[in-house]
């Protein structure tokens, strides 16, 4: 899973950020969490970036009516909390481990004195944020033309890595349709609804996991937003 | 960014503009360029393209003065605003990221100086300059930000409260926090474009707006609007917007195709 950061701008031969970010040592600490367990809750003090070198993670938003919304899934490789960096001092989102997860606390001085005394982490950590903006960038763009139906297709396949360097898989974590309904805000009903049509249509197989197949793609392809890959 | 982000977590209010690491040096163009070269300044005229979608990548662009559109095409022709830029904002990092193509189409929306970039000058500086690295990465998380909250905005509120949460940014801009702020130069079109919804359902709801007395228009001729900050922001807060008569309210929207 780690093989997308080397292979980020930093070169194999880097300080090794994925040595540094992958171990224990002075303020950085490593934990280990089960599937559904709390890694952060929104409103906890926010004082470390997370690394996340195992697992599957889900960020989540709960609103003031007590409304939920998932602003992310994340992948081994990536980091949560960075916010601290910008001086949130409480965090905004919950992360929650969605598989077994393995990850690495680094404390906010410790990561600030890293980006200034190695340059090579300083131009990973960039890469990654910039790659996440991107990321949500192209949710965001979604949400602006694409009716649920769509979301929903890119949604899965977006989780079962298609577009992504390696071989799609089926979704390994089980994931509710109710985290579906709460990552392209709509109800789970609708979810429930859309995910039997695409069953029936042969584009998806479900019992417990969910089974994505590369037709799916048709669903999306119809209105792509950009010249470039939609699912990269 | 705003004080616009109404009701989600109170905290996110305060900390959306940077706190901690600070952007209090504004990014120098001819430091930049004294030190790592690869700069080219350049003025472009209201609605002239900075970079269209689809054009090569191989340059940042940073905003000495004016205004720029960022807007996407999909393949069926529909155009997405995603953002408005100011004056000391970035553009174009996708390729920094290995896009070898724009993304988006960057347009002026008022004569505008822009400093091109190099890309490979951008990576050396953030490889070479830890006080350009932890600058850039500053701008970028706080821009992270801004899209994450937009993002949410369209997970949580119906059409309605994102007209009023991007009328409630357009009018910060300026960033003095007066309590009526102007937006100049905006049509429904574009707000539509921006929000995610039609230019009838923006009419219908600036109209509404302005019996409400959130927003007012200074003249027929101009249509600048004026936007009473304060109230609008407290409707959004207190979840007036789209009440329980409207079909677009948050409490129903979930349920609907977007529109």
């Amino acid at each position: 899973m780690t093989n997308r950061a080397v292979k980020s701008r930093d070169g194999p031969a880097a300080f090794d950020s994925l040595v540094f970010l992958a171990s224990a040592g002075h303020g950085r600490v490593i934990s280990k969490y089960a599937p559904k367990e709390i890694i952060f809750a929104q409103g906890d003090v926010a004082d470390s970036v997370i690394y996340i070198s195992k697992g599957k993670v889900k960020l989540t938003v709960v609103s003031t009516e007590g409304k939920e919304a998932v602003v992310a899934i994340l992948d081994a490789d990536e980091f949560a909390g960075e916010g601290c960096l910008i001086g949130q001092v409480k965090r905004l989102a919950t992360a929650t481990a969605l598989t077994v997860c393995e990850v690495t606390r680094v404390k906010k001085d410790e990561i600030l004195s890293i980006m200034h005394g190695q340059p090579k982490f300083a131009l990973m950590f960039v890469s990654h944020i910039l790659a996440r903006s991107a990321r949500i960038e192209e949710n965001l763009i979604d949400q602006l033309f694409n009716s649920t139906e769509k979301r929903l297709a890119r949604v899965l396949l977006l989780l079962a890595n298609f577009g992504k360097e390696g071989r799609p898989q089926p979704i390994l974590a089980k994931i509710s349709q109710e985290t579906l309904a709460e990552m392209i805000g709509t109800t789970r009903s609708r979810v429930s609804l859309f995910m039997n049509k695409f069953r029936k249509a042969g584009l998806i197989d479900y019992n417990g996991r969910i089974e994505v197949h590369s037709s799916l793609l048709s669903v999306v392809l119809s209105d792509q937003p950009r010249s470039v890959d939609p699912t990269a | 960014m705003s004080p616009s982000t109404g009701r989600i977590a109170t905290d996110r209010i305060a900390t959306a503009r940077p706190a901690g690491l600070q952007l209090d040096q504004a990014f120098n163009v001819d430091s930049f360029a004294a030190r790592h070269g690869g700069v080219t300044r350049s003025a472009f005229k209201a609605g002239v393209r900075v970079y269209s979608q689809g054009a090569p990548a191989d340059a940042i662009f940073y905003i000495q003065h004016g205004q720029i559109q960022l807007s996407v095409l999909s393949d069926q022709g529909k155009e997405a605003i995603i953002g408005i830029l100011d004056a000391g904002d970035f553009c174009g990092e996708a390729c920094l990221i290995g896009e070898r193509q724009q993304v988006s189409t960057a347009t002026c929306l008022e004569n505008s100086s822009v400093a091109r970039l190099e890309r490979t000058a951008v990576m050396q500086a953030i490889h070479a300059d830890s006080h350009f690295a932890g600058f850039y990465l500053v701008y970028n998380l706080n821009r992270g930000v801004m899209l994450r909250d937009s993002l949410i905005s369209h997970l949580f509120y119906s059409s309605e409260g994102r007209l009023a949460r991007t009328l409630l940014l357009l009018a910060d801009s300026g960033g003095d926090g007066g309590a009526d702020n102007v937006i100049g130069k905006i049509d429904q079109e574009a707000l539509a474009q921006m929000v995610g919804t039609t230019r009838s359902r923006v009419n219908h709801f600036m109209t509404k707006f302005r019996k409400l007395g959130y927003i007012d228009y200074n003249g027929h001729s101009n249509r600048n609007i004026n936007v009473r900050s304060a109230l609008l922001n407290a409707a959004l807060r207190d979840n007036l917007l789209g009440g329980t008569g409207d079909p677009a309210s948050a409490s129903h929207r979930r349920g609907q195709e977007q529109a």
